[in-house]
């Protein structure tokens, strides 16, 4: 196991700078034309998923690269590993740095997991025993990602469906701790924490307001799915009432942080995502969408599905 | 409480996503690599049981890769059907576990496993085909994946927008620096599969399944170009010592040292093949295929 290496915060007000982007989709490849043919409102930002982007020249780039050009973009990544015993990648650090020099990101992001072990990539968002171990482990990696990278680094919890028997810290206590000793920010997906919530039985609104609620720089949404005693985290239905009332909690007490809309299944045209999206104006404002939580009476759910954007054309 | 390290479990569960055989078979294997039972490791609840945690793990590992193939082989998943398809992907996934950060890369080896693991001792011809075709629609597709992502010409304003003749007099003048379009490829096949393409993409527009009555192709060498203009794929033909000498380019070698290699390897002359290579040039260049 590495040895822990404490290092001086990443620069302290760096999450402070960052300010509220507004109202954001992800950039999927099925919106291209759409986003290349009309004057795009409704949104104020985009958020791309860094990997599809990476070692792209095609017209995924050409459609990112108009873009950047009028809203802000944000770098959400499903490769880092973060939380994996086996060392950084410094590849993919290298070539996530250079697309960041290309996209000049917001900020960048990826998820409090492990992707895979020895090589292998599992390519889902596994989850993090959480111990004093791994607490000490995935602190020494975000220092060193913050200090490769130059900027500070913003992770989501993941939806889990499995708990370590292990695990001794809970996971506003893993990230408290994780924020308060690295200076990386969080980005707080309402809609995992109801997955988890639903599926290991704790209150999610206890979850939230036991997190570190002033390093919370962005929030998703996204519809799950009910299949048998399971909720699973598909990002391919509306989002729920429930998600909603969290969604509401959260910014009550975070104040006005960034917000996004997941869909990476069964995409909807771009005005019905924007019309979802605007949804959570009106959340804030008071009113929340019954919505109800979708059952999915077919076999072969899958769990944040991690769309590769297929070049069209 | 256990006391397994970090590593012993990304060790376990990995091993249970990644190995061959049903939930049983895994756990079984798992516990033979790292000696973790089950239970003292995840956490079961009166609702789910702990088998049934690590199992939506277990069974999204593999059906979360399967739809990455089928997006990118689209062409072959309609041509072999869905179930045909799944079975290979899924036997593709377990024997090629991923080994980059990229699911780009997750292809890669796709049309090669499927060349391998095609049924041997078949002497009837039809049939022969009809195993024969998928990793050569595998190999098209990966293929076409590549060029739609590789550096193209887009930013070359110069290189796709004059007329032939003016290519042509561009050519006579200055040959020296023409080099192969970064995003250009070329393939050969066993089969000419650009008509059962075309056939599949229209099924695939008009969201119909593959009609028993497909025409499929003959076993013949097939040379082609992909490439990339203005972000549009497309596909060309090519005669053989085309084939050769756009091989030399992407290889770096200048235009009239390619002609020279590919006059050597088809053993013809180096003068006949100037001509032939010096009609054709602005054409190959209008074409995607070359660019000055
Ligand atoms: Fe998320």
């Amino acid at each position: 196991m590495t040895s822990y290496i404490q290092k001086q915060p990443f620069a302290a007000s760096a999450i402070e700078q960052i300010n509220p982007l507004g109202f954001g989709l992800g950039l999927r490849s099925e919106h291209y034309p759409y986003l290349m043919q009309k004057p795009v409102t409704g949104v104020d930002w985009f958020e791309i998923i860094s990997e599809n982007y990476i070692d792209n020249y095609g017209y995924g780039r050409h459609v990112l690269e108009q873009l950047m050009a009028d809203f802000p973009i944000v770098m959400h990544g499903v490769s880092m590993n973060i939380g994996s015993s086996s060392a950084l990648d410094f590849d993919y650090l290298e070539k996530l740095k250079a697309l960041a020099d290309f996209v000049k990101p917001a900020w960048i992001s990826d998820h409090l997991c492990w992707t895979g072990f020895a090589g292998v990539n599992s390519h889902d968002l596994l989850p993090m025993p959480l111990t004093e171990e791994s607490l000490k482990h995935v602190i020494n990696r975000v220092n060193q990602v913050q200090d490769f990278l130059q900027r500070p680094l913003v992770l989501e919890n993941p939806s889990t469906y499995l708990e370590f028997q292990n695990s001794s810290l809970t996971e506003p206590e893993f990230f408290t701790q994780l924020v308060e000793q690295t200076q990386c920010a969080m980005l707080l997906d309402v809609n995992n924490v109801y997955v988890s919530a639903y599926n290991h039985g704790f209150c999610p609104r206890t979850y939230i307001k036991n997190l570190p609620l002033k390093s919370i720089v962005q929030m998703h949404l996204a519809g799950p799915t009910l299949s048998g005693h399971c909720l699973i985290d598909t990002h391919d239905k509306p989002v729920p009432e429930p998600v909603w009332e969290l969604y509401q909690l959260a910014q009550s007490l975070c104040g006005p942080v960034s917000t996004l809309l997941e869909w990476d299944a069964n995409i909807p045209a771009f005005p019905e995502l924007v019309a979802e999206l605007n949804k959570a104006k009106t959340v804030l404002a008071g009113q929340i969408p019954h919505a109800p939580v979708q059952n999915n009476h077919q076999q072969g759910c899958i769990s944040t599905p991690l769309v590769l954007a297929k070049e069209k054309l | 409480m256990s006391e397994h390290s970090l590593r012993q479990v990304q060790h376990w569960l990995q091993t249970v996503l990644i190995v061959r055989g049903d939930l049983d078979d895994k756990l079984l294997q798992a516990y033979a690599h790292d000696g973790v039972m089950l239970d003292t490791l995840i956490k079961s609840t009166d609702k789910i049981s702990a088998q049934q945690r690590v199992d939506i793990y277990a069974a999204g590992y593999v059906l979360r890769l399967v739809d990455c193939l089928r997006c990118e082989f689209s062409l072959l998943a309609q041509y072999m059907g869905d179930t045909l398809f799944s079975t290979f992907a899924k036997a593709f996934i377990v024997t090629v576990p991923s080994k980059s950060w990229s699911l780009y890369y997750l292809g890669e080896q796709f049309a090669e496993f499927l060349a391998q693991t095609k049924p041997q001792g078949i002497i009837d011809v039809a049939q022969q085909t009809m195993v024969d075709l998928p990793a050569q629609i595998a190999l098209f597709e990966r293929t076409k994946s590549e060029v739609l992502v590789a550096q193209g010409l887009e930013k070359n304003v110069t290189a796709t927008e004059l007329s032939i003749e003016q290519q042509m007099l561009t050519c006579l003048v200055n040959n020296t620096d023409i080099q192969a379009a970064p995003c250009l490829r070329v393939i050969t096949l066993d089969y000419p599969i650009l008509e059962l393409i075309s056939q599949i993409e229209a099924c695939i527009a008009k969201l119909e399944v593959m009609p028993d009555e497909l025409i499929l192709p003959i076993q013949q060498p097939c040379y082609l170009a992909l490439t990339r203009i203005h972000y549009r794929f497309r596909v060309w033909s090519l005669a053989h010592w085309q084939y050769l000498l756009l091989g030399f380019c992407i290889q770096g070698s200048s235009f009239n040292m390619a002609i020279k290699q590919t006059a050597l390897q088809l053993e013809v002359s180096s003068d006949e093949l100037t001509s032939d290579a010096m009609m054709w040039l602005p054409q190959a260049i209008n074409m995607g295929l070359l660019f000055q």
